[in-house]
């Protein structure tokens, strides 16, 4: 075969499974995503069993030497001793948290959740996503608040799937949320990269580290984290952000959205 | 060398930053009329877009890729690897 029957037929080969793709694609949303979200289960079972195998093998520390251990054993009591001072201040925090939220008539702290694993990677997704273990059969349903450390809420559940969920956090772009900032309800823009940006009349008080709070969830949305104004706009720039590395968290809690 | 570049790119749509993704589709449609990550870039948008789309475009980044793909034809043909 010469190069000019090689080029023709890859080009065949190119235009038949753009063709294949186009009917997929139109099947899947005519049938309201329901290839995408068996393709995510699966996804999820595979994804599940890599992690779960990667953590057993690095748990089993195989490939440390004995300094690495020792040095790790070092860096786990300091952390053992700086967390049982956290969780004196936690139980501090816990007790004003609840005479708070019965003041401002939130959602009670006793809801359950239910917690899954992340088995996507959010640096993969460039659409600000995340894929977890739990679904339909777990009672998991869309517009459900998924909740990770300190109970910062990072987003909603999009899509429900019969074992998966996919996410969508706060902070992907364009994502439009309400929120509370000094009892102030405004919209929260994402802006991804874990970041979203409210715009407040500059006649509101807010400094950095202020609590924000998803309306209606009781829990929180992140902490301011910078705020920018010039003296010719009436309204300034304030930067939300999530208070941990969401990247680094392997588990998410579910709540039930009650609105 | 291209199946293992599309090995490559098949797993680094899973687990590795998405640059990394783009650096290696870009790769693929340079060097080869690869429909292979044609199908990959559609396995991302089915796994990790909401049916909504990304400011409401549905499957984003199958599009780019095409355009990636398709584009690309006439330079792989006559400037780049004959």
């Amino acid at each position: 075969m010469n190069s000019f029957q090689q080029n023709k037929k890859s080009k065949k080969t190119l235009f038949f499974l753009t063709v294949i793709i186009l009917l997929i694609a139109t099947g899947d949303i005519f049938s309201g995503g329901l290839i995408r979200v068996s393709l995510r289960d699966s996804v999820s079972l595979v994804n599940g069993g890599v992690y779960n195998m990667v953590s057993a093998v690095s748990s089993a520390k195989i490939f440390s030497s004995k300094q690495a251990l020792a040095k790790e054993n070092a860096k786990l009591t300091d952390e053992l001793r700086r967390f049982s001072s956290y969780r004196i201040q936690n139980e501090i925090l816990k007790a004003e948290n609840e005479a708070l939220r019965s003041l401002v008539n939130l959602q009670e702290g006793n809801v359950v959740g239910k917690t899954a694993r992340v088995v996507s990677s959010l640096k993969s997704s460039p659409f600000s996503t995340l894929i977890i273990d739990a679904g339909e059969r777990d009672g998991i349903s869309e517009n459900d608040y998924a909740v990770m450390e300190g109970g910062v809420v990072v987003g909603f559940v999009a899509e429900v799937g019969e074992y998966s969920s996919l996410i969508n956090l706060l902070t992907a772009p364009a994502q439009k949320s309400e929120v509370l900032i000094n009892g102030e309800l405004v919209e929260m823009t994402g802006r991804g990269g874990g970041n979203a940006l409210v715009q407040l009349p500059r006649e509101i008080i807010v400094s950095e580290n202020d609590l924000v709070l998803l309306r209606g969830s009781g829990f929180s949305a992140g902490v301011i984290g910078n705020i920018k104004s010039t003296p010719a706009s009436a309204s300034q720039d304030v930067y939300i952000s999530v208070p941990f590395n969401i990247q680094a968290q392997e588990f998410v809690t579910v709540f039930e959205n009650l609105l | 060398m291209r199946l293992f570049v599309v090995a490559v790119t098949f797993l680094s749509a899973l687990f590795a930053p998405v640059w990394a993704f783009f650096l290696l589709a870009g790769f693929l449609a340079v060097r080869y009329p690869s429909w292979e990550v044609m199908l990959i870039a559609f396995f991302m948008d089915l796994v990790y877009l909401p049916i909504g789309g990304f400011f409401g475009i549905p499957f984003v980044i199958t599009i780019l890729v095409c355009i990636l793909v398709w584009g690309l034809d006439p330079l792989r043909n006559q400037l780049v690897f004959k």
